[in-house]
């Protein structure tokens, strides 16, 4: 768990804790994938930081010197994604596999479209 | 193990029954001596159902776009079966109303069902089968039997492992441990008291285990991927947090490509926002 500055949330990081507001309304429970709408409110009732899980996957050490690009971060979120969705299915079948790949490349097309 | 037993879940829920307009819409078509105004009569007298059927027939999900004018050319052009099972799908859209939205939220559960019905008619344009419409339906009532459970849960302790996000098993292996049944037998008995068509129940009764299917194997197999494609595409959900297992057979049975897997999911993607918008609740 890291807790990160809120500007510099990426669409489909995940809340490592719930998130809520003065009240105590839930804004995003602890596990979801957060949204541009979750963004939005957190803007709204002045958060500043959010604790986000799988920070790893943006900042992984690789001792390159520029950051990687949009749509290789695109890439390993969405397959970390879909790999939860896919953990209870035997991804050797080819028909699972090829959804599989199908449900990355998807899901990646949607993060890029949304950042 | 809390056993209890399908009839009496049924019987003790406050269930919803279809709108006789169905039975009576299920009358004309099969009578004989009926005729394509006799049912066009049966439409017009819900005009929320042929306002809904007059849009259906006009849309993208046909080639007669802006053609369809009166509800017996609607009949005429997009077929009796097909104007038959779009009209329940129609009605279905309402019914089920007053389940604790903490359980199970109504828009994501339908959207997860429109998902699998959209995928089911792809599969099955795929296999040119004749009506693609009855696979829609079967898509579309699949999962009708968690609304049943959520109506009327057996035990709290059954709701509260379906609820877990934490649990690694799908909800239709916890319903069998706990009740002896599963939501898919569940859902097949509540079809089977409305006395809709044997291959719609077979379909649900199956959608877990296509390969146990006796008289409709690939409807049952074609539902089951389906399901498996709309959990996958997260559009909406039923409660389930991982992809249900793939049965052995049901691929085969199926008998595509699978090379054909990528034009089913656009297919999904592009028509679900419109078919979204043609049943959804007015």
């Amino acid at each position: 768990m890291t807790r990160i500055a809120l500007d510099c949330i990426h669409i489909g990081m995940v809340a490592a804790t719930p998130i809520v507001d003065a009240e105590g309304n839930l804004i995003a429970a602890a596990g979801a994938d957060l949204t541009s709408e979750h963004v939005r409110q957190l803007r709204a009732v002045g958060a500043s930081t959010v604790d986000v899980a799988m920070v790893d996957v943006f900042f992984e050490p690789s001792g390159e010197q520029e950051p990687p690009p949009p749509h290789a971060v695109a890439q390993r979120l969405a397959a970390h994604h879909v790999a939860r969705l896919f953990q209870g299915s035997d991804t050797r079948n080819p028909l699972i596999h090829e959804l599989k790949r199908l449900c990355i490349a998807r899901r990646a097309r949607q993060l890029l479209e949304a950042l | 193990m809390a056993l209890v037993s399908k009839r009496a879940l049924l019987e003790k829920a406050q269930l919803p029954t279809l709108p006789p307009i169905y039975s009576q819409l299920v009358a004309a078509i099969n009578n004989p001596q009926g005729s394509v105004s006799a049912i066009s009569e049966v439409i017009s007298s819900d005009p929320a159902l042929s306002a809904r059927l007059l849009h259906i027939a006009n849309s993208a999900m046909f080639q007669f776009r802006g053609q369809v004018s009166t509800i017996s050319a609607a009949v005429r052009l997009v077929g009796t079966q097909q104007i038959r099972d779009l009209s329940l799908a129609t009605l279905l859209m309402t019914l089920f109303d007053g389940i604790n939205p903490v359980l199970v939220s109504m828009e994501s559960f339908w959207r997860h069902s429109l998902a699998c019905g959209i995928a089911a008619r792809a599969l099955a344009a795929h296999r040119r089968e004749a009506n693609v419409e009855k696979f829609f339906v079967a898509g579309l009532l699949h999962d009708l039997g968690k609304l049943v459970l959520y109506m009327n849960p057996p035990d709290q302790e059954l709701l509260m492992l379906l609820q877990d996000p934490a649990r690694v098993l799908p909800m239709y292996l916890i319903e069998r441990r706990r009740m002896g049944f599963d939501h898919a037998e569940l859902g097949a008995a509540l079809l089977g008291a409305w006395e809709l068509p044997a291959v719609l129940q077979e379909a649900v009764a199956r959608h877990h285990a296509p390969d146990g299917a006796r008289d409709y194997p690939v409807v049952a197999a074609t539902v089951h991927v389906a399901d498996i494609i709309a959990n996958s595409m997260e559009l909406g959900s039923s409660g389930e947090h991982m992809l249900p297992p793939l049965a052995q057979h049901a691929w085969t049975r199926i008998g595509l490509p699978i090379i054909l897997l990528e034009t089913i999911l656009q297919q999904v993607e592009n028509q679900f926002d419109a078919t979204a918008e043609l049943l959804g609740p007015p």
